[in-house]
């Protein structure tokens, strides 16, 4: 890897996503908006945004960047091909151009969730965090400075939105390294899982008289811990720096598992519609 | 300097063996036509060497330093591709400022003054644009990004002719004014003979030859004339092809001519690279 390649691939990443996770946030956001003040003139015959909540946001913007990474993933690639940068500079620039996007995306949450709750005039939104490690008025309830509650959030959704990218690019990195019957094969298997996968496995475990769902409790039991959730911990706050400490080890995990079907694989060009 | 060392290269696709055992070194500072029929491995090896896609077995070196995953190496090439490995959904400036982030020395101003001259519309999405179009996109950001090595993959396809003296014109000035390495992929071997320095032949994924195009120039002539003048003459020499238009004939002879031996009616030319190509690809 070298500096210059790094950079070059870092700036012109940066500018192809910096933006886009953070428009569909606010597009979504104005969706719902626009929604909830036309349910509410049908119902009352005036436009408020009473009730408009924007609970779970920082799953939504996770989500947005998982889908964003999986777009751009083969255009970056072939982007740093065409100019003469290695796959392995290319992939390490994605993840900073996603770190960073993620950053920007968890800036723009944390400062649209209280202005939401303002203007519809409920209560403070609850992130999809606060679901997991303790919500932020418990923590200001115990005396935390407002302030430091909401950085611990915005440290959290940034690591929250990079995991997804993360995920997202190792999924697209498998796309990328397979052929084209290779593809569609991994597809149909991915989607049998999803489907199919519970309640195929129920039935063969039941067989042999295992329950399913105490083994699903206790993995998911299992992963709390993992990540220091709340729940788990039978205690109203989490271990917000284990659960950022683990998201980036399992991003990381990610990116090596990307870059381990990208480091060997042909370059893909782009098919041109109508061609 | 860039000095490129091709070693022992082979690559196969299933069962179709597209390059067997190439070994070649391109210099740096020169025009190559990198020439061979349809399939040949033409692609496959300008591929391999801009890392695009990997050999089965020998090595590349740029400079002495293999291309593998090699930044320092792979940011000396550039390859213009027949394929768009850019965003479709890309403006034609985008693409171009692109490039100028990846190309330190890369010449924004010349890519914005060749789009002129081409009337490309700089502004259109690459999708959007002809063939003949996006490979003038694809041109003028290869002659703009003044990379040390230069690969021009099928250059002209879907180009006027008019828009193909314009590349072969440009192509030259950009050499005279910043000499680099061009290698050159084409099928149209007349067009491009007067600026290649060096051919390179490649037939069913084995170097067949090269030379410089003086030396090929020297490996055979061409004489025309009355058929039976021409039938006389090229008793018991090695022709390569012969032409018969009425009365008239031209004989493709291998060999080097000796003047005196030619009579003075026949008419006497160089070997073209093109008339060479095709007696070395159809043998």
């Amino acid at each position: 890897m070298s500096k210059q390649g790094f950079i070059s691939s870092y700036k012109y990443q940066l500018r192809r996503v910096i933006l886009m996770p953070v428009l569909s946030v606010f597009a979504t956001v104005a969706t719902m908006l626009l929604f909830v003040g036309l349910i509410n003139y049908s119902l009352e015959g005036k436009f408020s945004f009473e009730n408009a909540g924007s609970s779970v946001l920082d799953l939504m913007a996770g989500f947005m960047l998982f889908v964003y990474s999986c777009i751009f993933i083969q255009e970056f690639m072939n982007t740093g091909a065409a100019n003469g940068v290695s796959r392995t500079t290319t992939l390490i620039a994605s993840m900073a151009s996603f770190f960073t996007s993620s950053a920007v995306c968890s800036a723009v949450v944390s400062v649209l969730s209280p202005i939401i709750s303002l203007i519809s005039g409920g209560d403070m939104s609850v992130f999809f965090l606060e679901l997991l490690y303790g919500e932020r008025r418990f923590y200001m309830f115990y005396g935390e400075n407002a302030f430091v509650v909401r950085i611990r959030f915005f440290v959290m959704i940034t690591f929250l939105c990079f995991l997804c990218a993360a995920v997202g690019m190792a999924f697209s990195a498998i796309f990328y390294r397979l052929p084209k019957k290779g593809n569609i094969i991994f597809s149909v298997i991915l989607l049998v899982i999803c489907f199919f996968g519970y309640p195929i496995t129920n039935i063969m475990l039941e067989k042999r008289g295992i329950d399913l769902d105490e083994i699903l409790n206790k993995f998911f039991d299992g992963v709390g811990r993992l990540f220091g959730m709340a729940h788990v911990n039978g205690s109203m706050a989490g271990n917000c720096v284990q659960g950022v400490f683990m998201m980036f080890i399992f991003a990381a995990v990610c990116g090596v598992i990307a870059w381990l079907f990208v480091r060997r694989a042909n370059v893909k060009p782009a098919p041109i519609r109508g061609e | 300097m860039s000095v490129i060392e091709i070693k022992n290269v082979s690559k196969s696709f299933g069962k179709n063996q597209a390059l067997c055992d190439v070994t070649l070194t391109l210099q740096e500072n020169c025009i190559y036509g990198l020439l061979g029929r349809n399939g040949a491995g033409k692609s496959t090896l300008m591929n391999i060497i801009n890392n695009r896609i990997f050999a089965d077995s020998g090595e590349i070196l740029i400079d002495g330093v293999s291309n593998r995953e090699n930044d320092k190496a792979l940011g000396k090439l550039h390859m213009m591709s027949e394929h768009l490995l850019y965003a479709p959904a890309l403006k034609v400036i985008d693409m171009f400022k692109a490039g100028a982030c990846f190309y330190p020395e890369y010449d924004m101003e010349y890519a914005l003054r060749l789009s002129e001259e081409y009337k490309l519309n700089t502004k259109a999405k690459l999708q959007k644009l002809s063939t003949g179009y996006r490979s003038v996109a694809k041109i003028i950001n290869a002659l703009a990004c003044n990379a040390q090595v230069v690969f021009f993959d099928e250059p002209v396809l879907g180009l006027d002719a008019n828009h193909r003296d314009m590349f072969y014109r440009q192509a030259i000035e950009k050499y005279n004014a910043r000499p680099a390495t061009f290698v050159i992929s084409t099928h149209l071997i007349e067009e491009a003979a007067g600026m290649i320095e060096r051919a390179v032949v490649i037939k069913d994924g084995k170097l067949l030859l090269d030379e410089d195009s003086e030396t090929i120039r020297s490996m055979g002539y061409s004489v025309s004339g009355r058929a039976s003048l021409v039938d006389e003459f090229t008793k018991g020499r090695d022709v390569m092809n012969e032409e018969t238009l009425g009365g008239l004939k031209t004989a493709y002879i291998k060999g080097n001519r000796t003047q005196a031996d030619i009579p003075s009616e026949l008419e006497v030319q160089p070997l073209s690279l093109q008339t060479l190509f095709i007696h070395l690809t159809n043998s």
